[in-house]
């Protein structure tokens, strides 16, 4: 063996080393958001929640619709209905997911909608960013309310081609997606997996709700 | 005599809820042929549910009648300095409860909190109207013993649903009985035959945490299209969360969710401890 030999060997057992040991270092992910993005992100958009749609002026639907443009440029409101759904979202047809995702935005909007309310004088102060697996970070923040003790709330924001979207709202330890989840879960079940059923009881809420708001 | 009469009641309305049970009956498992219902069927742990659910209606028109009336009448009538005050005493007779079951999780920091909240709040909070404690940085942080039992490594068990307890499970009612001898002002009451203390106790504290939990329960069942099912879930999360004292909001260090028309979707929840 040649001297040029044994030191192309020890490189090359450099290098396979080298490859054995890298994924012991903490992963990297590829289009991981930075941490002052994420926070900048939940911190702005609370800034603008609480200001545009917790003005006390507004009628209830000037607050709606300022909700909705909000919820919409800023949530993942598909990838939530389909999590949301879980294994009965691919059973549904074209139509039925799309009738699902439309009735599951109005129900959550119009249920935000009138808590912003009374939101004015609340603070969000961010404690904590944390990266996640799938181009996903978390970030824990704490609501601090004019009276009453403050309420933690966690955002999961996932990175998409439209940049930060926050795709569960978790508070004070109960998450948003998962309770909707099993709760719909529960009405399918009931029904033996008819999702027309769901999508038909959700169409009786939004207008007891919408009536409701009307009556008031 | 009233004594008599009232565990006279007291064992009717346990042959009633008895037969509640028994005529209402088991949930039905899905199919052993259909794995991912089976699975749902499992994570829901409500093998009880007809029955549960059963209750759960003798609750709704228990609230919609008693509950609801007394508290938003409670909220119109007394000023919120006042029920605060009533809340801050009720949470300051507990505390000694709250101190025993942070000792039995081994959790000093939290439990020489406790004392000095009881200590200070007692004297300085004018025997618990004002949580001074709370303002000094010392912030309130309940312990039950259903958490303390579940710290210890049992498990839950099934879902239970109680009518005016409300979402429970066999684990946390032997925490909540267990809780009430734990309580010094239980004994205080029994030792100086002031057993109608008690009761007031009771009351009021029935009458606060509905109060509490007004306008949240009302959102809730307006925007819910199974409201029983919701409350079954929220539950689960929040003593979750309560058990497992995490500081950071967030349930999950790890989410692992596939949202693919092909795949099974299945949620990996690991609790961040």
């Amino acid at each position: 063996m040649t001297f040029g030999r044994v030191v192309l060997f020890l490189a090359m057992m450099l290098l396979l080393a080298g490859a054995a040991t890298a994924p012991v270092a903490p992963p990297v992910y590829a289009a991981q958001p930075s941490g002052q993005e994420a926070s900048s992100f939940v911190k702005s958009l609370t800034d603008r929640a609480i200001n545009t749609v917790g003005a006390p002026s507004l009628s209830d639907a000037e607050r709606e619709e300022r909700f909705r443009q909000l919820f919409l440029s800023n949530f993942d409101i598909e990838y939530i209905a389909r999590f949301v759904l879980g294994r009965h979202w691919r059973k549904a047809s074209v139509q039925e997911q799309k009738d699902f995702v439309k009735l599951f935005e109005d129900i959550t909007v119009l249920n935000w909608a009138s808590r912003f309310k009374d939101y004015q004088g609340q603070t969000l102060n961010v404690t904590g960013v944390k990266p996640a697996p799938d181009d996903e970070v978390f970030v824990d923040s704490t609501v601090n309310q004019k009276d009453g003790p403050p309420v933690m709330v966690a955002w999961r924001l996932k990175q998409g081609d439209r940049g930060l979207r926050v795709v569960d709202l978790v508070v004070e330890g109960v998450s948003m997606s998962i309770t909707y989840r099993s709760e719909y879960s529960a009405v399918l079940q009931r029904s033996g997996g008819d999702i027309g059923g769901l999508i038909g009881a959700l169409r009786t809420k939004v207008g007891e709700i919408r009536g409701g708001a009307a009556g008031k | 005599m009233e004594s008599v009469f009232l565990k006279g009641r007291g064992t009717c309305f346990a042959v009633a809820m008895a037969l509640v049970l028994a005529t209402a009956g088991c949930a039905t498992p899905p199919p052993a042929g259909d794995p991912e219902a089976m699975a749902e069927f499992i994570a829901l742990n409500d093998p009880i549910e007809p029955a549960n659910r059963a209750l759960f209606d003798v609750h709704q028109v228990i609230d919609d009648f008693v509950l609801i009336p007394a508290a938003t009448a409670y909220r119109t009538v007394v000023p919120e300095a006042p029920r605060r005050g009533i809340h801050n005493a009720l949470n300051n007779l507990r505390e000694p409860v709250f101190l025993a079951n942070d000792l039995l999780q081994g959790e000093f920091v939290q439990a020489s909190i406790a004392f000095t909240r009881f200590c200070v709040n007692s004297t300085v909070g004018l025997l618990g109207l004002f949580d001074v404690a709370a303002e000094l940085g010392l912030p309130r942080h309940k312990e039950d013993f259903g958490q303390t039992l579940a710290v210890w490594g049992m498990g839950e068990g099934p879902y239970v649903f109680l009518p005016v307890v409300g979402p429970s499970n066999p684990r946390d009612i032997v925490g909540r009985l267990v809780d009430v001898v734990m309580d010094p002002f239980f004994w205080v009451a029994r030792a100086t035959d002031h057993e109608e203390l008690q009761s007031v106790q009771l009351g009021l504290t029935i009458l606060d945490e509905r109060t509490q939990l007004l306008d949240t329960l009302e959102d809730v069942r307006r925007t819910s299209v199974d409201y029983y099912a919701r409350l079954r879930e929220m539950y689960r999360q929040r003593r979750d969360k309560q058990i497992h004292n995490s500081g950071s909001a967030s349930p999950y260090v790890s989410i692992s969710v596939t949202v693919s028309d092909t795949a099974s979707t299945v949620t990996q929840q690991e609790l961040s401890r």
